[in-house]
């Protein structure tokens, strides 16, 4: 089986079994600092019960909910577009 | 600041590195014996390498301020030829006389097959009749937590092994435990994608304190950086944690433990006043 075939435009794409092949490892890497963020900021609260801010901070929540899009089905594949937009939410202009 | 790189294969690196390593406050390198990227054929040819760590890189390092010290040993790898480990290890006491060899190194497990375990022990057995230090490798990726059992499994064969001599290296979260409960020294490598990265390390000596910790960037003919070293320093910084605290960990514990054999001759030192 060839690693690259025409994706929906002309411009060929890889095989999953290719994209697997190369990113495997690298996208490993970056849930393993996700998780290990995410045990910070619990130690952090566990050190720091008096801390009320990070409940309310924005960011927290919308990492929570990228982590929900990460791990949902997607009909296209547009992850990163969706994570990007919620990650607008942090623009003092949007509405 | 000062430190102390305890585990550096120069063989595999250019002079640059020691330049810049010289340049960031780096006074020690030590380089353990490892696999060289393809299986060697011939005792003479690790007698050779072992040559080359314990005689040429020394001189090399020197131009560079840069104090070199080094291991001997057949990695796991290669352990899957018995009969020319077996030749090899018959060799190292020899290397053991050598100014700048602090022990048995690195040695451990890959695969953990039956020859690998075989060799491992074997090198252990070097290591507490010769009593030197002894520095072990643990597997890669899926293979680590497999390995590091088997490993611990396999120090406790040996009665009369001190834990204080033991640094078991390439540590992460899921191994971490085990090896601490152990008393046995804990190496975490920086390594780009496939170990330890700076912030986790971090996270660790934050949960684990810093007794008997050793952190090192693992610098080899691979996608690696011995800069990664500087990095966990700046990000250790970056929390709040003082220089001497930053001393403890990145020079004082690899003198500490290193500093078991009476060839090394950095000391612990204190930082007189923090601003």
């Amino acid at each position: 089986m060839t690693d690259r075939k025409e994706g929906n435009s002309s411009i060929s794409v890889l095989s999953p079994q290719k994209v697997l092949d190369l990113y495997y490892l690298d996208t490993r890497w970056h849930i393993l600092e996700i998780g290990a963020m995410l045990d910070r900021m619990q130690r952090g609260e566990i050190a720091h019960p008096d801390d009320e801010a990070s409940r309310t901070d924005l960011r927290a929540e919308l990492l929570r909910e990228a982590l929900q899009i990460l791990a949902s089905d997607s009909r296209e594949p547009d992850r990163a577009e969706r994570l990007l937009t919620l990650f607008t939410k942090l623009d003092r202009n949007h509405e | 600041m000062f430190i102390i790189q305890p585990h550096y294969h120069a063989i595999a690196r250019t002079a640059q590195d020691y330049e810049r390593m010289a340049q960031s406050g780096v006074l020690c390198v030590a380089e353990p014996a490892f696999w060289a990227g393809f299986d060697r054929k011939y005792p003479e040819t690790f007698i050779d390498y072992f040559r080359q760590i314990t005689e040429f890189e020394p001189t090399r390092a020197a131009q560079y301020g840069i104090t070199h010290y080094a291991w001997v040993a057949v990695n796991p790898k290669e352990a899957e030829n018995p009969e020319l480990s077996r030749m090899v290890l018959e060799k190292m006491p020899e290397f053991f006389e050598k100014p700048n060899v602090l022990g048995v190194g690195e040695t451990g497990l890959h695969l953990s097959s039956k020859n690998e375990c075989d060799i491992f022990e074997a090198q252990v057995q070097l290591a507490v009749d010769y009593d030197q230090l002894l520095l072990i490798h643990t597997p890669h990726l899926h293979d680590k937590l497999y390995g590091t059992k088997k490993i611990l499994e396999i120090l406790d064969g040996f009665p009369n092994l001190k834990p204080e001599k033991v640094w078991i290296d390439h540590i992460e979260e899921h191994t971490i435990r085990p090896v601490r409960e152990k008393g046995y020294w804990t190496g975490f490598t920086l390594y780009p994608i496939t170990k330890c990265t700076a912030t986790r390390a971090c996270d660790m000596l934050e949960m684990y304190g810093w007794d008997r910790m050793l952190i090192n960037s693992s610098a080899d003919w691979g996608p690696s950086d011995p800069f990664t070293l500087q990095e966990a320093v700046l990000e250790f910084r970056r929390r709040g944690h003082s220089l001497q605290e930053a001393t403890e960990i990145f020079f004082n514990n690899p003198a500490r433990y290193l500093g078991q054999n009476p060839k090394f001759k950095f000391k612990p030192i204190r930082i007189e006043e923090e601003r």
